[in-house]
C-alpha cells in the first residue's frame, strides 16, 4: 500500500517529470532536433504520467468517499472545498484550452497563404523555365557531340568495353571507367562544350568510356527509365540533383550508328548550371519543397498541437484536482485532529494534545483545544486523587457505608459494608433499591428498612435494624443523610454493626448484678445458717417430740436452702468474678477422650462417640476451665438426649484454617430435643436456659471461659434432630514457643551468672 | 506480417480502435495496401568480409507516396543479423548491421532522390519505380570481417527491412503508429549463412 508521504513524492515526481516532458514534447513539435528523436517516448511518458496522476486521484476519490460514508468528520467540508477549488481550476483552464486550440487552429491556417503558394509555385515555374532553355540549348550540342563522336569512330576510335562492374561494390552498380582507346577526343568534345563529365555507354548502361573533369569519381549511369526511353529512340535531356555540388544537368542521347560493330552506344553529358543560378534555384527548391512539406503536415500538426495542449491541460487539471485534494486535506487536517480529541475527551482520554502546524486562526484553535484538555487532566487528576483519598479512608473505615442516587440506585459501599453483611456487595453495584435478590436475606432486610428513610427524610436519621442470617442475629446502628439538603444528590448510609457492642453491654450488666447479688445476698447468708443451726442445737432438745420434728424439719429446710442460695451466690460470683486463667499448651483429644469416658461410665445407655483428628495442633489454656466447659456441654448434651430411645452424643475436632490464623474446633452435636428457635440468639445470657433446674449461667459461663481463651462459641440445631455446640480456640503460635525457649535460655544464664 | 509497433498496440482491439477513432485523420485511411516483400537473400565472403545480396520488394501505399511527393523525406531500415542456432533457447546474436536509405523527392528537377545514410551516396531517379528498385537492390553490403566470426560456427542470418516511422517529423508519429499502411515492414527473412 502507498501510504500519504509516499503518494505526496509520487505526485510530485510526476508532475515534475510531466512536465518536463510536455516542455519536451512542445520543443519536438517545433521540429527541434534535441527532442525530435525522443517524440514517441515522450509521448508514452506523459501518458504514463497521466495513468499515475488519474490513480491517484482515484486514490483520493476513494479515501474521500470511505470517509463521507464513514461520517469521518471533516469529510464534508473536504468534498466542499476540493470541489470548489475543482470548479476554481478547471473552468478558467477549460477557457483557455478552447481558445489555444482555436488560436493553434487559425495559426497553423494562417502560415499558409494562397498567394505564397502561388508565387513559390510561380517561382519553382521559373526556375524550371529558366533552367529548360538551357536544357534545351544542351540537348542540342550533346546531340551534336553525338554526331561527332560517330565521325570519329569510322575513323580512328576502337571501342571495347570492359565490363568493370565486378569492381564496385554495395548497392551501386555502376562500372569503373578503364578505357583502352584514345579518350583525347571525349576530352576535347568535353572541354569544348563546356561538360563535367561525358561518357559512352552501351546499349544497357555500362560505362564504355568517360572523361570527367574529376577522374577519380565513377559517373553516375542513368536510371532503367532513362535508358528504357532511350532504347525507344528518344533521347534524354533533365536537370539533376547531384550530392555536393547543386543541380547538374543530365542528357543522355543516342549516338548514332555508325555501322562499324552495329552496336547501339549512348553519350551521356554532365553540364553544371552556372553557380549564382545554381543557389537561386537550390533556394526557390528548398524554400518550395519546405512549404510543402508544411503544408502537408498542416492536419498532422494540428492534431499533434492540440493533443499536446490536451496532454498539459489534462496534466494541468489532475494536478489541481490533486493539489485540491492535498489542500483540502491540509486544511480540514487540524479540524479532523480537533474532533478526534474531543471524542477521545468524551471517552475518558483527557490531556490529549494536537500538533500546532499552523499560526493561523485553525492554530490557536488549536492551542486552545491543547490549553484546554491539560486543564481537563488537571482538574480530572484533581478529582480521581481526591476519590482515591475518599476511597482509602472509606475502605479503613470501620463501618459500612452506602451511596444511593436520586433513584435509590445502590451507588458505592465500603469494604467494611460487605464484611458487616457478610456479601459482596460489589455485585449489586447499580441495581435499584427494591432489586436485591432474596437469598440475600441480610441485604434485602436493610435495603428494606432504610428505604423509608430515603424516600421520606432528607434530614438526618437514625435508626437500628436487626438482621437475620445464617450467622444468627445482627443489630446494626444506621444513619443515614442526604448528600444536598433536597436529597437531588442521593444519600448516604453509615452503619455499625452493634451487636458485640450490645451483648458487651448485656454481659457488663449481668456482671454487675451478679457481683452485687454475691456481695448482698453472701453476707447474710451465714448468718441465718448459724442462727438456725443454733436454734437447732438449743432448743431440739428441751422441746417435745412434736415440736422437735417441726423444729428439726424447719431449721433444716432453712440450712438446706440457705446453702443452695451459697451455691448460687457462688455460681455467680464465679460469673461476675474475672477467671484467673494459667494458660500452659493442652491437647485437647486427651482432655475429650477423659471427659467422654467419665460420662460414658455415667451414663451408659447413652452412645457418646468421637471423631478426633490426628495430629491436632495444641493450644494455649487453662486446662481446668476447658475441662469445666466440657462437663458442662457434655452434660447438657446427656440431659438434653434423657427421653430420646437412643441418645447419641458425637464429639469432633478437627483444624480450621482461617485467613487471620488457624483455629480449632470442637463440636458437641447431640441428637435430643435442640433449643427453640426463639431462644437461640439469647441462649448464651444468663438466666436463659431450657431446664426446669439449674442456675440458668451453665451456658453463660461457658461462653465467658470460651471468651476469655480469645475463642469462640455457637450453637445451631442439626437439620434433622437435635442441636450442635461448636467451639473455636485459636492454636498456639509458635512464637511463643520460641519465645519460651528464648526466656529459659536467658533464666538459665541468669543461674549460671549468679 | 511481423510489423514494428509498440507492445501495446499489438492488441488488435486497441489498435482498431486507435486507429478507426482518434487519430484516423486524413491521408492515414487505408487505401492502397503497402507491401516489403524480400525476395532473395545471400551472403558470401569477399576479401574476407561477409558481405550480403538481397533482392527486395518496395510497394508504397498511396498516401506514403503522396507524403514523399509534398516534400516528406522517407526512412527505410534494413537491419541484418547474424545468429548463432542454440536448441533450447533463443538464438544467440553475433552481429548486428542496420542500413539506412533516405527517399526524398526533389521538387524542382521532379527527381527521386535515394541518399545512403552510411556513405552519403546520392543517387536520383526520373521515376519512383526506379528509385525504388534501386533501393530494394541490395549488393555486396558489407557485414563484418571475416575474423568476427568463429570458424566453422553455424550461422544463420535474418534480414528485415521497413519505413522508419521515428524517422519522419513528429507530428506524423503517432498517426503513423497507427495507420498499416506506415506500420510497414517485412518482418524477418532468414537464410543460412555458409561460414
Amino acid at each position: 500500500m502507498i501510504n500519504g508521504k509516499h503518494s505526496l513524492v509520487l505526485t510530485v515526481f510526476a508532475f515534475i517529470v510531466m512536465l518536463a516532458t510536455l516542455a519536451f514534447m512542445s520543443n519536438a513539435i517545433n521540429d527541434s532536433e534535441n527532442f525530435s528523436k525522443l517524440y514517441s517516448l515522450l509521448l508514452v511518458i506523459n501518458t504514463l504520467g497521466l495513468l499515475i496522476l488519474i490513480y491517484l486521484i482515484g486514490r483520493n476519490i476513494k479515501r474521500l468517499l470511505k470517509q463521507l460514508k464513514q461520517n469521518r468528520p471533516g469529510s464534508r467540508l473536504t468534498l466542499r472545498l476540493v470541489t470548489t477549488f475543482i470548479l476554481l481550476a478547471v473552468i478558467p483552464l477549460i477557457i483557455v484550452y478552447w481558445f489555444s486550440t482555436d488560436f493553434i487552429r487559425r495559426g497553423i491556417d494562417n502560415w499558409f497563404d494562397v498567394r505564397v503558394e502561388q508565387a513559390l509555385t510561380d517561382s519553382l515555374d521559373l526556375s524550371k523555365e529558366s533552367l529548360g532553355l538551357r536544357v534545351r540549348e544542351l540537348l542540342k550540342t550533346t546531340e551534336n557531340m553525338a554526331e561527332d563522336l560517330t565521325e570519329s569512330s569510322q575513323s580512328d576510335i576502337n571501342i571495347s568495353a570492359i565490363n568493370l562492374s565486378d569492381l564496385q561494390g554495395e548497392i551501386n552498380t555502376t562500372v569503373m571507367n578503364t578505357l583502352d582507346f584514345d579518350t583525347s577526343k571525349l576530352d576535347d568534345l568535353r572541354v569544348r562544350n563546356g561538360a563535367e563529365e561525358l561518357a559512352v555507354l552501351s546499349r544497357k548502361g555500362k560505362i564504355i568510356a568517360t572523361s570527367s573533369t574529376q577522374t577519380d569519381i565513377v559517373p553516375d549511369i542513368p536510371g532503367e527509365s532513362t535508358l528504357l526511353q532511350l532504347r525507344q529512340g528518344r533521347n534524354y535531356i533533365g536537370l539533376e540533383p547531384i550530392r555536393d555540388a547543386g543541380l547538374f544537368i543530365r542528357a543522355v542521347v543516342k549516338i548514332p550508328n555508325n555501322n562499324l560493330d552495329n552496336k547501339t552506344r549512348m553519350l551521356q553529358a554532365l553540364y553544371p548550371i552556372a553557380t549564382h543560378i545554381n543557389e537561386l534555384a537550390e533556394n526557390v527548391q528548398t524554400a518550395y519543397a519546405k512549404y510543402q512539406e508544411l503544408a502537408y503536415l498542416k492536419k498532422p500538426l494540428q492534431v499533434s498541437s492540440t493533443m499536446t495542449l490536451t496532454l498539459v491541460l489534462l496534466f494541468s487539471i489532475f494536478s489541481a484536482v490533486l493539489a485540491a485534494f492535498h489542500s483540502a486535506r491540509k486544511l480540514t487536517s487540524p479540524i479532523q485532529d480537533l474532533a478526534e480529541g474531543t471524542r477521545r475527551i468524551s471517552h475518558g482520554d483527557y490531556g490529549k494534545q494536537l500538533t500546532v502546524s499552523s499560526s493561523d486562526d485553525l492554530g490557536f484553535l488549536v492551542q486552545s483545544f491543547n490549553e484546554m484538555s491539560v486543564k481537563i487532566a488537571a482538574a480530572q487528576h484533581a478529582l480521581d486523587s481526591q476519590r482515591t483519598y475518599l476511597q482509602a479512608v472509606l475502605g479503613k473505615l470501620s463501618s459500612g457505608v452506602l451511596t444511593f442516587d436520586t433513584h435509590l440506585n445502590f451507588k458505592t459501599a465500603n469494604a467494611s459494608a460487605s464484611q458487616i453483611l457478610g456479601t459482596d456487595l460489589e455485585a449489586y453495584l447499580g441495581q435499584p433499591i427494591g432489586q436485591v435478590p432474596e437469598k440475600e436475606i441480610k441485604l434485602s432486610t436493610l435495603f428494606e428498612s432504610i428505604k423509608p428513610n430515603l424516600l421520606h427524610h432528607s434530614d438526618d436519621w437514625q435508626e437500628q435494624i436487626v438482621l437475620f442470617g445464617a450467622s444468627g442475629r445482627q443489630v446494626l446502628m444506621c444513619r443515614g443523610t442526604a448528600l444536598d439538603s433536597s436529597g437531588e444528590e442521593g444519600h448516604v448510609i453509615v452503619f455499625d454493626d452493634v451487636t458485640a457492642l450490645i451483648q458487651g453491654q448485656k454481659d457488663a450488666a449481668w456482671s454487675e448484678v451478679a457481683r452485687r447479688l454475691a456481695h448482698e445476698i453472701k453476707n447474710p447468708l451465714t448468718p441465718i445458717q448459724l442462727s438456725a443451726e443454733r436454734l437447732r442445737q438449743k432448743y431440739l432438745a428441751k422441746m417435745n417430740s412434736t415440736d422437735a420434728d417441726t423444729l428439726d424439719r424447719l431449721t433444716n429446710t432453712i440450712i438446706q436452702q440457705v446453702g443452695t442460695m451459697k451455691d448460687m451466690v457462688n455460681t455467680f460470683s464465679d460469673y461476675a468474678r474475672p477467671s484467673k486463667i494459667k494458660p500452659e499448651p493442652l491437647d485437647v483429644n486427651p482432655l475429650l477422650e477423659e471427659v467422654s469416658t467419665l460420662y460414658q461410665q455415667m451414663s451408659k445407655k447413652t452412645d457418646i462417640e468421637l471423631d478426633l483428628q490426628k495430629n491436632l495442633p495444641s493450644i494455649e489454656a487453662d486446662h481446668n476451665r476447658l475441662r469445666q466447659i466440657l462437663n458442662n456441654l457434655i452434660k447438657n448434651a446427656i440431659e438434653a438426649t434423657e427421653n430420646v430411645d437412643k441418645p447419641k452424643i458425637r464429639l469432633i475436632t478437627k483444624t480450621i484454617q482461617t485467613s487471620a490464623r488457624e483455629l480449632i474446633e470442637i463440636r458437641i452435636i447431640d441428637n435430643g430435643s435442640g433449643f427453640p428457635e426463639d431462644l437461640i440468639n439469647e441462649i448464651f445470657e444468663p438466666y436463659v436456659t431450657t431446664k426446669s433446674s439449674g442456675t440458668g449461667l451453665g451456658l453463660a459461663i461457658v461462653k465467658k471461659i470460651v471468651e476469655e481463651h480469645g475463642g469462640i462459641v455457637l450453637v445451631e440445631n442439626n437439620d434433622d434432630q437435635g442441636s450442635s455446640v461448636m467451639i473455636r480456640l485459636p492454636v498456639k503460635i509458635e512464637n511463643n514457643n520460641v519465645l519460651s525457649i528464648n526466656e529459659s535460655k536467658k533464666n538459665l544464664a541468669r543461674k549460671n551468672a549468679l | 506480417m511481423d510489423f514494428i509497433m509498440p507492445v501495446w498496440l499489438k492488441h488488435k482491439l486497441l489498435r482498431v480502435i486507435f486507429t478507426s477513432t482518434l487519430l484516423a485523420g486524413p491521408g492515414f485511411s487505408q487505401l492502397n495496401a503497402a507491401e516489403i516483400t524480400i525476395n532473395k537473400v545471400s551472403s558470401e565472403i569477399i576479401n574476407d568480409i561477409y558481405v550480403v545480396n538481397a533482392k527486395l520488394n518496395y510497394e508504397l501505399g498511396e498516401k506514403t507516396i503522396e507524403a514523399l511527393e509534398n516534400g516528406i523525406p522517407l526512412t527505410f531500415y534494413i537491419e541484418i543479423e547474424f545468429l548463432r542456432p542454440r536448441k533450447l533457447i533463443w538464438n544467440k546474436e553475433i552481429v548486428r548491421h542496420t542500413h539506412y536509405m533516405i527517399l526524398e523527392h526533389h521538387p524542382l528537377s521532379d527527381q527521386y532522390v535515394l541518399i545512403n545514410l552510411a556513405t552519403s551516396d546520392q543517387f536520383s531517379f526520373k521515376s519512383l519505380n526506379d528509385a525504388l528498385l534501386k533501393l530494394g537492390k541490395i549488393s555486396k553490403l558489407p557485414i563484418t570481417e571475416k575474423k568476427n566470426i568463429k570458424p566453422g560456427m553455424p550461422l544463420i542470418g535474418q534480414i528485415r527491412t521497413g519505413l522508419d516511422i521515428e524517422a519522419l517529423p513528429p507530428p506524423m508519429r503517432l498517426q503513423a503508429w497507427l495507420s498499416s499502411e506506415w506500420r510497414v515492414s517485412s518482418g524477418w527473412f532468414k537464410w543460412k549463412i555458409q561460414s
